[in-house]
């Protein structure tokens, strides 16, 4: 921490340098490369930092079943419940009232894609 | 390091002197840059671990918070299930001996076989009114949250140790390791929460395979955890098989296997195992690639047994793999691995037509985690 702080004020110290005192062109170009160098240093590290942060807390999937008719073509997305699994049957299908409901498959999806 | 200031100061003071103070500015920056240049990059690592390790204890955290919560909600205990869950936490398990290698697998077999009893009775202890198929998942569940618990001592471990040393090789490998263990933590985290709900997971794609082939006939149990179903596909006699779901369960497709050849007296043309490989970098999820050998994971008991049966009757095994990352192999299914169970079907009914003659007996084993799919 005392590093970057060091470095943040001889960066500063030399572009103070450069911009009012000036001087001869080789200490300017001097002065040019430590503020450069210093301060390039430590921006670059603080974006390392911000970089790790944004690894976030993930988001629990979203998790979806796909509920299908043993005789008729009714097929249905729901939402996950509790308790539920593949193969499950749910009672009576709606549309053809022979076949029982049954769940065929689910799936998740990620909560968000960047 | 903070004598550059002042010097340059006063050479400001005497004029000519200050191009002299100057360079001397300079020469003492470089200095700084290069003499402590290690210094700071092995500091800038340390930051890194400690916010990684920040994070994983996080993530640990949620993990154990999620378990007690669902062991309460399912298992209902009657005393506080903290202290005897926190043992779990902490539970290992030596494996045997290898300088004499012969004879391992049945020890390895044994140990684990005593393991997973061990643990599904401790964790039937903390819930007593879990049923066997939620007493799966809550296995499942304390076993990810063992894992993350165990990912982050031994990070903790290395970087405390290389703290304590200023060890720079111990804090450069561990940095260089740090993003892999982050993403497996965060898996980790998403299975526990599918475990904790009793969603499929994509290593549960050889199931989900064998269940449908299963679907409506008459299926047994044979071996442990591990049902059994007949049907026929292109003409051929197909024995599947799958650990015994929906609770959170690989079974052990070895000894079925092994059992089922030896119901057969050897009679068998071909075992066809499905299971979720790891893809590499850049591939596709959800893709199926076929090839030969005994596709099952784990520490090698159940392939050994695979592999050693099959070669006493020279039976050829053909693996279907679904290629997935290991994000997705241990959180809820994703949609294109679960269509990849149609394509799955599809190649092993083209790998029985080319490979076997009707009439022929093929035993199809959907190897994985069967958490929430039934048969
Ligand atoms: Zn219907």
């Amino acid at each position: 921490m005392i590093l970057y702080i060091v470095l943040v004020l001889v960066g500063f110290y030399a572009l103070v340098n450069l911009v009012q005192v000036g001087g001869s062109p080789i200490s300017e170009a001097l002065y040019f490369v430590v503020a450069t160098l210093a301060l390039g240093f430590v921006a670059f590290s603080l974006m390392r930092v911000r970089r790790s942060f944004a690894l976030a807390n993930p988001a629990p999937n979203r998790v979806f079943e796909i509920v299908k008719c043993k005789q008729c073509s009714f097929k249905q997305i729901k939402n996950f419940a509790l308790g539920d699994y593949v193969t499950k049957t749910l009672g009576l299908c709606t549309q053809c009232n022979t076949a029982n409901l049954f769940i065929d498959g689910i799936y998740g999806e990620p909560p968000h894609r960047k | 390091m903070l004598t550059v200031v002042p010097l340059d100061l006063l050479g400001d003071l005497f004029g000519n002197v200050g191009n002299i103070s100057q360079i001397a500015f300079t020469l003492l920056f470089i200095l700084l840059f290069f003499g402590f240049g290690q210094k700071l990059q092995m500091r800038q690592y340390m930051w890194d671990i400690d916010r990684g390790l920040r994070r994983l204890d996080v993530i640990r955290g949620q993990a154990k918070d999620l378990t007690l919560k669902t062991v309460k909600e399912i298992g209902k205990p009657t005393s506080d299930p903290m202290p005897q869950l926190n043992v779990l936490m902490e539970q290992f398990l030596i494996t045997p001996v290898d300088m004499d290698p012969s004879g391992i697998v049945s020890k390895f077999d044994h140990l684990l076989d005593v393991h997973e009893m061990k643990f599904k009775e401790d964790v039937h202890r903390i819930a007593p009114s879990a049923d066997p198929a939620q007493l799966n998942n809550l296995s499942n569940l304390v076993e990810a949250s063992w894992a993350l618990n165990t990912i982050y001592r031994i990070i903790r471990h290395f970087y405390l140790l290389g703290k304590k040393t200023n060890s720079i090789f111990i804090i450069i490998q561990l940095q260089a390791l740090l993003p892999l263990i982050m993403q497996e933590a965060e898996a980790y985290l998403g299975a526990a929460r599918a475990f904790a709900e009793g969603q499929p997971i994509g290593d549960g794609i050889g199931p989900l395979v064998a269940s449908r082939l299963m679907k409506d006939k008459s299926q047994r149990k044979v071996e442990k955890d591990v049902i059994v179903a007949e049907t026929t596909l292109e003409d051929r006699r197909i024995i599947a098989l799958k650990a015994e779901g929906p609770g959170g369960n690989v079974g052990k497709p070895g000894d079925a296997i092994r059992s089922l050849i030896e119901e057969n007296g050897g009679k068998v043309s071909m075992v066809v195992m499905i299971d979720a490989a790891l893809k590499f970098e850049g591939e596709n999820s959800g893709e199926v690639s076929e090839g030969i050998g005994a596709a099952i994971g784990g520490i090698g008991t159940e392939r050994f047994k695979i592999e050693e049966e099959a070669t006493k009757n020279k039976i050829p095994v053909y693996a279907v793999i679904v290629k997935e990352s290991i994000l997705e192999a241990i959180t809820p299914m994703r949609k294109e691995i679960l269509e990849a169970g149609e394509k799955v079907l599809e190649r092993i009914k083209s790998l029985i037509v080319e490979r076997s003659k009707p009439g022929d007996t093929i035993i199809v084993a959907g190897i994985g985690n069967t958490i929430g799919i039934g048969q």
